[in-house]
């Protein structure tokens, strides 16, 4: 049993429904840093964003024979951690605006809508390396070495609308680039619940 | 540096100011509005904000942390560890609440004293420090797996004379067949003779116990001598020997696998078992007397089974020092009813 490849969602909550605990620990171990990661875009401590996942990962063992057949454990688990974290941000009432605009759109987003780290993380460098030299090191001094834009300016000896400008380019530039990646990930998430 | 146009406000501009933290509350509600403006709007910017995020994760999620985690959700989901061969699934209980979850991996160090000699008669010693186990094979044949804090001596031409061995401590034997010549483990308080059988000697004090999972022994403790069945248990407690047939073997000789099992033992009788085997010693709260627990332990050092003491029962364990430093220092830990 301990050996056996769960190969798709389908056959891991066909697995789950039966109790089996080697189903379930192959999921916890298969999204629970990156959901963890996740997380972090709603609420940025990091042992209330484990203790969100950990929350979800129970519920999935708790309600595990009520999962339909042709569940997408990948959604399942993105929108009980939504629902978690914004349960945990009205309880908090922190009205920072980062989190106050998360607050009111996080809802109607739909999982499949989010990429989750490591389905992003391979795509990267590729569309990296594709960057103009200058806003690839104003990108990486910003998220890297989380300098302040400001800070960048001063540094490259730049205006700060400069580095905002390079930011907005490395971004865009990044975001079509993974379009493809990401529509390729849809299919195949499409196609894994199909099964 | 307000990018809020009267006609044109350039979104790109202040979605890469709302990242950098410089966006204004201004730039802000725009940017709200914007996204709120079509579904498509809100797609974009959650998209980019993916990326921005992938960039630089707010933290570090390591394997560490994802293994605590496991840990934490199976005992929580009431998750009984993972169950091989002959350990029964047992699950980790006090008072039905809580369980408690294994260690995927168990970490066992080996440690040899050995000393060599010249002359013909020379002995080996095979020892263990505090927390490790061994498992060695005698030249007769004989496999024998060493607890941890024990130590067992034999001559090296024990193939040639009686095969007699010195154990301190506790091991677990499978001896070679051979009934013209038996096979003899000596203890402070007990003595086990064997031809060819299975067994386990616990002596490291004079709470000594053989238990016999197969073929046939003789022991002798507490001025008994007693012919042992397989699943048959010899205790010494209080210098009166009794014997208990019928015995759950795994709750004696698992620990050869790494596995410890208590089932409905009383506190006294677990720490005793956790002082035998970790560099440690236990003040009990006397409020706790007559509470029994079951669980299972598989390869955890002594911090993670005071966590998992405190996770499943109402008690807070306190130690004198940091139980890494177990190996050097003996150490107290105390544990009180909450």
């Amino acid at each position: 049993m301990a050996n056996e490849e769960f190969k798709n969602d389908a056959l891991l909550v066909a697995a789950l429904k039966y109790d089996s605990h080697e189903a379930f620990v192959k999921i916890f171990r298969q999204y629970y840093a990156n959901l963890v990661r996740f997380t972090a875009r709603f609420i940025p401590d990091k042992s209330t964003c484990e203790d969100i996942v950990q929350e979800a990962f129970i519920r999935v063992w708790t309600n595990r024979k009520k999962l339909e057949t042709d569940t997408s454990i990948r959604s399942y688990l993105i929108s009980l951690v939504q629902n978690l974290a914004l349960n945990e941000l009205r309880h908090q009432k922190v009205k920072k605006s980062y989190q106050d605009m998360n607050h009111e759109t996080i809802l109607s987003l739909s999982p499949d809508e989010h990429l989750l780290y490591s389905e992003l993380s391979d795509a990267y460098e590729t569309a990296l390396s594709k960057l103009d030299s200058d806003v690839r090191e104003t990108l990486m001094l910003s998220r890297q070495e989380k300098l302040k834009y400001s800070e960048i300016a001063q540094r490259l000896n730049i205006s700060v609308r400069t580095v905002e400008a390079r930011i907005s380019k490395a971004i865009k530039f990044l975001h079509q680039n993974l379009q493809i990646y990401k529509s390729l990930i849809f299919i195949i998430l499409s196609a894994r619940n199909l099964l | 540096m307000n990018h809020i146009g009267k006609d044109n406000p350039n979104i790109n501009i202040i979605i890469a100011r709302y990242f950098g933290g410089d966006a204004t509350p201004d730039e802000i509600a725009w940017l709200r509005d914007w996204i709120e403006q079509s579904p498509k709007n809100k797609k974009d910017f959650f998209e980019q904000q993916d990326i921005w995020e992938a960039l630089l994760p707010s933290f570090d999620v390591t394997d560490n942390d994802t293994e605590k985690a496991e840990r934490r959700v199976l005992a929580k989901a009431g998750i009984k560890p993972r169950s091989s061969g002959l350990v029964k699934k047992l699950i980790v209980f006090w008072s039905k609440i809580a369980a408690v979850a294994i260690l995927p991996l168990l970490a066992i160090t080996v440690y040899f004293l050995v000393r060599p000699g010249n002359t013909p008669e020379s002995y080996v010693t095979l020892s263990t420090d505090y927390g490790c186990t061994s498992k060695a094979a005698l030249p007769d044949g004989t496999v024998v797996w060493l607890n941890a804090n024990s130590s067992l001596e034999y001559s090296r031409n024990i193939t040639d004379n009686t095969r007699d061995v010195n154990l301190r401590g506790e091991a677990y034997f499978s001896v070679k067949a051979d009934a013209a010549n038996p096979f003899v483990v000596n203890t402070p308080y007990i003595s086990v003779t064997a031809t060819g059988t299975e067994f386990n000697v616990n002596a490291y004090d004079s709470d000594a116990s053989v238990t016999l999972s197969e073929g046939k022994v003789e022991a002798t403790g507490a001025g008994k001598r007693v012919a042992l069945l397989p699943g048959e248990h010899l205790a010494i407690l209080d210098g009166h020997a009794t014997v208990s047939k019928g015995v759950d073997l795994d709750r004696y000789c698992a620990w050869r696998n790494g596995v410890l099992i208590f089932e409905n033992d009383s506190i006294h009788t677990i720490c005793r078992r956790l002082e035998q085997i970790y560099n440690v010693s236990f003040d009990i709260d006397p409020a706790l007397a007559g509470q029994t627990f079951r669980f299972i332990l598989k390869g955890e050092n002594l911090s993670e089974i005071m966590n998992l003491f405190e996770l499943t029962a109402p008690v807070t364990c306190v130690s004198s020092g940091n139980l890494t430093d177990a190996v050097n220092s003996r150490q107290t830990i105390r544990i009180k009813r909450i």
